[in-house]
């Protein structure tokens, strides 16, 4: 009786060894993963490679906005502090590249980020909930209608 | 219904509870062996957690792993008090459980399907925590690298799961209550 459920047993087992291995519908799964990443990556490199006679840099805490100013505006390079609840972090601003120097958080993915030039180019740093992003000036307007609507 | 005497409860919740300890340890190992930041893609991980949830999926069914991904998500933080970190890991955790056991119902569907599916589901859930966090839609971009990595990663956690469930399936309770579940889901 009990060797009887025994080889019951390793039957309905022998059923989940055959799905452990490699069938068509996971080749289906990749390809629906890589579609969605093609698809996004694609709709990522369209907008950096819009219009970029007029780049805004846009700076925004916790989804305030702490600077909203033209690229070419910055004649001279200048750095702006920036201290929250959180930590402080530095944002180095030239008119040609933007980056966050420094911070005091942990992870520093925001610094490692490096130099941001092209139109949807940013650097997040979650703890402080800090982001800098580099923005074309037709997307600014509709930036600052969101911002009102909320 | 089921004329057949089922399984002690007992052995399933000890099965559970071995997975979420491995699912804790394994969280702990992958963030000593490779820290934050050092890495070349910020916020890729491997997400060797992952194995125990897919073992749990393969060997007890979408009903007790949700079980063991909130345990683990709730332990982590009691263990490491990061309340973002728990955001981030129950969003990832249950967005990426609905679409492997969903998956892991096709016929046509390996281990490896489900795996990678997971890995994809996680990182989207991430990503929406993320958008709903800094109150930008930015991060979405981020996604499309961390779908490809999810592709690598999902294929490691397969390739590491399928012993791990076959050495299991060796230990005769774990095959006693694996069977009781078959038997349940497709009488």
């Amino acid at each position: 009786m009990s060797e009887l459920s025994t080889k019951q047993h390793k039957r309905d087992s022998n059923k989940l060894f055959s799905r452990l291995r490699f069938r068509w519908g996971d080749a289906v799964v990749i390809l629906c993963v890589l579609v969605a990443a093609v698809c996004l990556g694609g709709m990522y490199i369209y907008k950096a490679h819009q219009t970029e006679d007029s780049l805004r840099v846009l700076i925004t805490q916790d989804g305030a906005v702490l600077m909203n100013r033209s690229l070419s505006s910055f004649e001279t390079p200048e750095n702006l502090t920036i201290t929250t609840e959180h930590g402080t972090l530095t944002v180095y601003l030239s008119s040609s590249e933007v980056y966050i120097s420094s911070s005091d958080c942990d992870d520093q993915i925001c610094v490692h980020q490096g130099s941001l030039s092209q139109a949807g180019d940013g650097a997040v740093c979650l703890p402080n909930r800090v982001v800098v992003e580099i923005i074309s000036d037709d997307e600014a307007t509709e930036k600052s209608v969101d911002m009102v609507a909320r | 219904m089921n004329n057949r005497k089922t399984t002690n409860p007992i052995y399933l919740l000890s099965v559970m509870g071995i997975l979420v300890s491995m699912a804790l340890i394994l969280s702990i190992v992958e963030s000593i062996l490779c820290p934050q930041g050092l890495l070349p893609v910020p916020g890729f991980k491997l997400g060797m957690a992952n194995i125990a949830i897919v073992v749990s999926i393969y060997l007890l069914g979408p009903k007790p792993t949700v079980g063991i991904v909130l345990v683990r998500a709730l332990l982590l933080w009691a263990l490491g008090g990061n309340t973002i970190g728990l955001m981030f890991s129950l969003a990832g955790g249950l967005l990426a459980l609905l679409s492997m056991s969903l998956l892991q119902r096709l016929p046509f569907i390996s281990l490896w399907g489900v795996s990678i599916a997971g890995a994809a589901a996680h990182m989207t859930g991430q990503i929406v925590v993320a958008i709903f966090l800094t109150g930008n839609t930015y991060v979405v971009s981020y996604l499309s690298i961390l779908l490809l990595t999810s592709i690598l990663t999902g294929g490691v956690i397969a390739f590491l799961s399928a012993p791990v469930i076959n050495a299991l399936l060796h230990v005769p309770f774990v095959n006693k209550i694996q069977h009781d579940i078959m038997k349940n889901d497709h009488p």
